[in-house]
């Protein structure tokens, strides 16, 4: 269409440039958090903390990048236009992917370690042999087939991951065929099914499998969505720090696109909530001993109020904060909601794992804080090397004019 | 840049070269021309089956429920069947009306109409078996809907069925407003395009003095957002309360957590199937080919198997924490169904929604009619099925084997089924013979959008 246009897309995006003082953050955060990690594994007792800290971080940083990597998957699938420009930054939470593969091998480590048993009892071979349910899912709970299973579900993601971002950065050198584009709309839907499976038992295997009596089938569902709203606040979050850094260039992202993510945030935040929601209304009202157990704990002594906060932080507040029509284009207002999404995924994921070790009442230290710390940390450096590397917009992407004009 | 990017570009909603003159007359010829024999012929047939519907109904109330194949321990069979069966038949209409509303999924305008009709008339249907099934539907009033009363009894609030009364009721209301809200500026076209007085009279109250100001367009143009907004939420709520209605027992079968996205799920895709199973006898009988395109079937079928995706998922999820769970009841009502004496249905709702959907896969197929065609029967079909495996095999068979016991459906159970139907589709043919099938408004903002090449949009 417009000639113009297209010569001058290289000025609308600068160059990238070193990203200092993110990476000299994220720098100290990790340091911080691995000083803390280091000290915890050397000592008997905090050892058992550290093991569920880390879990609690690595599902926090794996949620991060998978949630990113369905985003790129479903832009394509649904040949969405509008998210053309900002697809770029889910690419980039996505390829992410292999460092969060690498920050699995200490959990797996760990589970080949006879201490592993603190965080998964079913590999506790005593435990097991006195206990009938235990033993009955031994062909699923055992550690050899846990271990291949990440191995393959890794595999998949790291090899869906790299062949979206890697066409999409092919692009950004110029222009030269849809080829790409047309390529990745083809592999989308065979994604979709890929991602269903794998990040359903993928929560089945490093979440529910902690508690190995309990189960629920709407599990991976609920894990998905709150994935997702993870993902879309990072996305907002990036944008609009990119936006207001001057990285991204004039008038690329427009109040169209901010609006747009605020809608499926608020979509999302909704949708967690409908799940979360009938997970918890049928199991309180079955109130069947095998799998009540499980919600009766976090509804008892100092749990009582993570499970309300959890309530509060990821639906109540963000659904009101979201609802009306100027906050979804409103930067200020989408940034500090973002951020307290992301509280919000830190809270349930904590919410979800704790129990299993402080059954009485939430106890959160140093032990726990350590890996978490560490692993966004990491992530973060991660973001900042990208950044210098690589242009925050798909500039090449053959829509990207399109996008460009998107407006409400 | 020189690449082409046509081949990324949205697929056209036209076929040939479509005026606006030429638009409203065919969408509009149905209403102002004598009924075609095929109409007539059609008419009578569904009109029969209707009278089925309201003979087996008169011979339930007189002799009572007993004449129903249901008894204890299959308490519900069929007419709960039905029942979820029409009520997910409405959902398309409504994800098509609000959902890819607030998706700006424009292709939505060709069908939208259409489905929302189905979604008012397959309430309609639903709601006759839970009536029926009450014994006395004169009476239901009393029973379902909470009012003070000397008595102080009151419905039990705590059970999912009294929820369903709430839930369904809201939902047909608001859905027939939806549909209603949409018709007015097409109905105002009928009344300015009448020349009979009569007609001119009709269509002047039904589109309620509708001028086409700027003041309505943008009254109106609120209103269908909010509408839209309000919507969307119903369409998640309906079907996960009627999913309660299983979910919240304890029965092996029916008490799983994913019940309600995975009724929903459900709902979408027999909803879908039923849209494409009558719009494609629609475009044909009143030659709509051009504007009920290939592209629109094709984005239809795309739905289809996304939501034939999401009900195989759930399916497979049920059956692998049936057996992960370790629970004995559990492992066995799932045992039963693929293998006990129900088991040729529950091979019949696996066939025929997963495994001939995934047809679907190939573009060939999604676009052409002879071959989709038979994989959209086979869904209706399916779905029918789906709720007959969960709700007559699960209770068939549950703790005490003391307890257990069979179902034969009568002939009744049978002649209320495709009576059903028979008002369904009676109410269709009333609604293309005197309502625009096909949103003539909103297709030509649509239309002139797309011949004067403008980006924007809303």
């Amino acid at each position: 269409m417009s000639a113009e246009l297209g010569q001058s897309l290289n000025d609308f995006v600068p160059p990238p440039k070193p990203c200092t003082g993110l990476r000299n953050a994220a720098l100290v955060l990790s340091a911080i958090g691995a000083a803390l990690s280091l000290t915890a594994a050397f000592n008997e007792t905090h050892r058992v903390r550290l093991g569920f800290g880390y879990l609690w971080g690595f599902v926090f940083v794996w949620s991060a990048a998978l949630g990113s990597l369905f985003f790129v998957g479903l832009q394509h699938l649904v040949r969405a236009v509008w998210s053309v420009v900002v697809r770029r930054v889910a690419e980039m939470f996505a390829a992410s992917i292999w460092l969060v593969a690498l920050s699995f091998v200490p959990i797996l480590l760990y589970c080949f370690s006879h201490g592993g048993a603190s965080l998964f009892p079913w590999l506790d071979a005593e435990h097991v042999s006195h206990d009938a349910l235990l033993q009955q899912k031994q062909p699923y709970l055992n550690l050899p087939f846990f271990a291949a299973r990440a191995a393959a579900f890794f595999a998949l993601w790291i090899g869906f991951a790299v062949f979206f971002t890697q066409n999409s950065l092919k692009q950004d050198v110029g222009r030269s065929s849809v080829e790409p584009a047309v390529r990745m709309r083809k592999a989308s839907a065979p994604f979709m099914l890929v991602f269903a499976v794998t990040t359903t038992f993928a929560s089945f295997d490093w979440l529910m499998s902690l508690e190995p009596h309990w189960f629920s089938t709407i599990f991976g569902v609920y894990v998905f969505s709150g994935m997702v709203v993870t993902a879309l606040a990072l996305i907002t979050i990036t944008t609009i720090g990119l936006r207001s850094s001057g990285r991204l260039g004039s008038g690329v992202v427009g109040d169209g696109h901010l609006y747009n993510l605020g809608v499926l945030m608020f979509a999302f935040v909704c949708f967690w909530a409908y799940i979360a929601f009938s997970q918890y209304m049928l199991i309180w009202y079955g109130n069947i001993p095998e799998e009540s157990f499980y919600l009766v704990r976090r509804f008892e002594g100092g749990w009582l109020f993570v499970s309300v906060a959890l309530g509060v932080v990821r639906f109540v507040v963000p659904f009101l904060a979201l609802l009306s029509r100027s906050a979804k284009t409103n930067p200020t207002r989408l940034l500090w909601v973002s951020i307290f999404l992301l509280a919000g995924q830190l809270l349930d994921l904590y919410w979800l794992i704790m129990p299993q070790l402080h059954p009485d009442r939430p106890i959160l230290g140093w032990q726990e804080l350590g890996p978490v710390l560490m692993l966004v940390g990491i992530l973060i450096l991660f973001v900042s090397h990208f950044l210098e590397r690589h242009l925050p917009v798909s500039v090449g992407d053959p829509l990207f004019e399109e996008s460009l004009r998107f407006y409400i | 840049m020189s690449v082409d990017t046509s081949s990324l570009a949205a697929p056209s909603l036209f076929v040939g070269d479509v005026t606006l003159r030429k638009l409203d007359d065919d969408i509009y010829r149905p209403l102002e021309s004598f009924p075609t024999i095929r109409w007539w012929l059609a008419i009578a047939i569904t009109g029969t089956l209707a009278a089925i519907f309201v003979l087996c109904a008169a011979y339930t109330v007189v002799r009572g429920i007993g004449v129903w194949g249901n008894n204890v321990p299959v308490a519900w069979a069929f007419d709960i069947v039905n029942f979820v069966f029409w009520i997910g038949i409405g959902h398309a209409g409504t994800l098509i009306s609000a959902i890819l509303f607030l998706f700006r999924q424009r292709w939505r305008t060709g069908i939208a109409r259409f489905a929302e009709a189905m979604t008012v008339f397959a309430v309609i249907c639903a709601l006759q078996f839970p009536l029926l099934h009450t014994g006395r539907p004169w009476l239901a009033m009393f029973w379902l809907v909470p009012y003070p009363n000397g008595q102080g009894i009151y419905p039990n609030f705590r059970s999912p069925l009294e929820w369903d009364v709430f839930a369904v009721s809201t939902y047909g209301l608001v859905s027939a407003m939806f549909w209603f809200t949409g018709l007015l500026p097409d109905l105002a076209t009928a009344r300015d395009r009448a020349v009979h007085p009569f007609r001119k009279l009709v269509y002047g109250i039904l589109s309620l003095g509708w001028k086409g100001s700027n003041r309505a367009w943008s009254h109106y143009e609120k209103a269908y957002l909010l509408f839209a907004g309000l919507s969307t939420p119903l369409v998640l709520s309906v079907h996960s309360i009627v999913s309660f209605d299983f979910a919240v027992s304890v029965i092996p079968g029916w008490h799983t957590t994913i019940f309600p996205p995975y009724f929903v799920a459900g709902a979408v895709f027999s909803g879908f199937a039923m849209v494409a199973t009558l719009i494609i006898i629609m475009r044909k009988m009143f030659r709509l080919q051009h504007l009920v395109t290939d592209n629109h079937l094709e984005l239809m079928n795309k739905i289809i198997i996304a939501t034939s995706l999401m009900v195989g998922y759930a399916y497979a999820i049920e059956l692998f924490i049936a057996w992960y769970g370790g629970v004995s009841y559990e492992r066995y009502a799932f045992l039963n169904r693929a293998l006990g004496p129900f088991a040729w249905a529950y091979w019949i709702m696996v066939t025929c929604n997963v495994l001939v959907p995934q047809l679907l896969w190939f573009k060939k197929v999604r676009r052409t009619v002879l071959l989709m065609y038979p994989i959209v029967l086979l869904v209706n079909v399916g779905m029918w099925f789906e709720r007959f495996v969960i709700i007559v095999t699960s209770l068939h068979r549950d703790f005490l084997p003391s307890s257990w016991g069979d179902y034969k459906p009568t002939l009744i159970d049978f002649g209320l089924l495709v009576g059903s139907f028979g008002v369904f589709l009676t109410l269709m043919l009333l609604f293309c013979r005197f309502l625009p099938t096909i949103a003539a408004t909103e297709l030509k903002v649509i239309l002139s959008e797309s011949q004067s090449q403008g980006g924007g949009h809303e």
